[in-house]
């Protein structure tokens, strides 16, 4: 029972990473269906998964990248580039709405690679090490791409800002 | 350069603490730096809102119930779960089973063994039994047994006992000990009698066997020699055979069946 509970759990952090990720619900949706069912196809009755919430994320990753690598040969067609709005709740507050705008878009700006870390490590709060195996590359990668995501996000922020203040002075 | 890489180096350091990657005591040591410079905490802190900011993005989406067909699919991954119990349920079952037979046969084989190795301390003929053997059973009427064996203390093998042939037992056995203490067994059995009965022999110790036939009878040396030891005492031993069985009537050479030395 506790394992179907966390197993639970698990699909609504990776939906919730998913969206972030492709910052569309109806991708994201596909992407989280595919993972479960290319786990369903991996996992044997008998076998044992010692860790869902990794074994999960990196099918997600596997899933992500067969995506990327089909359309980038152009086997399948690239979607629209369309943030949907159901993928971020914005609070109600007008300065922490524009404020969590700017970071949805900041975010969106990154590149796949250092997203990915910034999310999983940020939002899903995975160790190193996890996001390490479920991403398939060494510590150092991680960390390196998390200095530099979270750089390029605070560059981002702080730009924004500057516009702001600019666009206020004209 | 070095002030470059030790700036890097300070950095992932700084996010290692930030993201409580630290052990507790480098990231103590970490607190004690933040406290004496407060841009370093700063950058830490913004690390940190930017983390909360992140969940205040997208953490509704953990309340929001999961479409039809994800829930589906998490329904049968769930279902696999259940069944992967069941089958660490069942294997461990089987698992306790086999352990339980494999205790009770060892429990039982022990059981045996001292059984038959109180056999041997009887009194009466079974007990005579040289101790060159580890376990002789003669299944029928071994109580009955008469000192009975052909004279081989022209090989050096002296007589220590024997038992049969007589009615109801399954053949003869005769026990023989050489001066320097080794050991020689002779088993000589009418397979028409064994045939509905059982004899075993178990030896611990590593021996040289020697088993043939002669008209109707088997024959089977056990013991400390040699193999062509053994062939030359089975030679002697065919024109004995008549005081160990009844005697058949056609008596030739003998014919070896198996041979199997201790030394191969």
């Amino acid at each position: 029972m506790r394992e179907r509970l966390e197993l639970e759990t698990h699909i609504h952090a990776l939906r919730r990473y998913a969206i972030a990720l492709t910052h569309n619900v109806a991708d994201a949706d596909d992407l989280v269906q595919e993972t479960l069912r290319r786990a369903l196809d991996y996992v044997a009755p008998d076998a044992h998964v010692k860790d869902w919430r990794a074994y999960l994320f990196k099918i997600l990753h596997n899933v992500r990248n067969d995506q990327v690598s089909r359309i980038a040969r152009g086997i399948e067609p690239e979607p629209l580039a369309m943030a949907d709005e159901r993928a971020c709740v914005l609070p109600p507050s007008q300065e922490l709405h524009h404020e969590c705008m700017r970071l949805a878009e900041a975010v969106d700006a990154l590149s796949a690679d250092h997203r990915e870390v910034l999310l999983l490590i940020g939002l899903e709060g995975c160790s190193y090490r996890e996001v390490a195996e479920i991403l398939d590359v060494p510590l150092g990668t991680v960390m390196s791409r998390l200095s530099r995501a979270r750089s390029m996000l605070r560059d981002a922020m702080a730009r924004d800002i500057g516009d702001d203040l600019t666009d206020a002075v004209s | 350069m070095t002030e470059k890489v030790l700036l890097r180096m300070s950095d992932w350091l700084l996010q290692a603490y930030a993201d409580d990657e630290l052990p507790s005591e480098q990231s103590s040591s970490v607190e004690r730096e933040l406290n004496r410079r407060p841009e370093l905490a700063a950058s830490t802190r913004a690390w940190r809102d930017q983390a909360a900011a992140l969940h205040r993005l997208y953490d509704h989406h953990l309340d929001t119930p999961l479409p039809a067909a994800t829930r589906q699919l998490a329904e049968k991954l769930s279902s696999r779960l259940k069944c992967r119990k069941e089958v660490r349920a069942r294997r461990w079952k089987v698992s306790a089973i086999a352990a339980m037979v494999a205790f009770l046969t060892f429990g039982l084989g022990l059981a045996g063994y001292q059984l038959g190795s109180r056999m041997q301390t009887l009194d009466g003929p079974a007990a005579t039994f040289g101790p060159g053997l580890a376990g002789l059973h003669l299944a029928a009427n071994s109580a009955t047994a008469t000192v009975i064996g052909p004279d081989l203390s022209a090989f050096g093998y002296e007589l220590v006992s024997a038992a049969g042939p007589s009615e109801g037992t399954l053949g003869a056995v005769a026990n023989y000990r050489s001066r320097d203490g080794a050991y020689l067994t002779l088993f000589a059995i009418d397979p028409q009698v064994a045939a509905s009965g059982r004899l075993a022999f178990t030896e611990k110790r590593p021996s040289s066997v020697l088993i043939w036939h002669d008209g109707d009878e088997l024959y089977g040396l056990v013991g400390d020699a040699s193999s062509e030891m053994l062939d030359r005492l089975s030679r002697a031993l065919n024109a004995a055979a008549p005081t160990l069985t009844a005697a058949p009537d056609a008596r030739g050479e003998a014919d070896p069946i198996v041979v199997v030395d201790k030394e191969t």
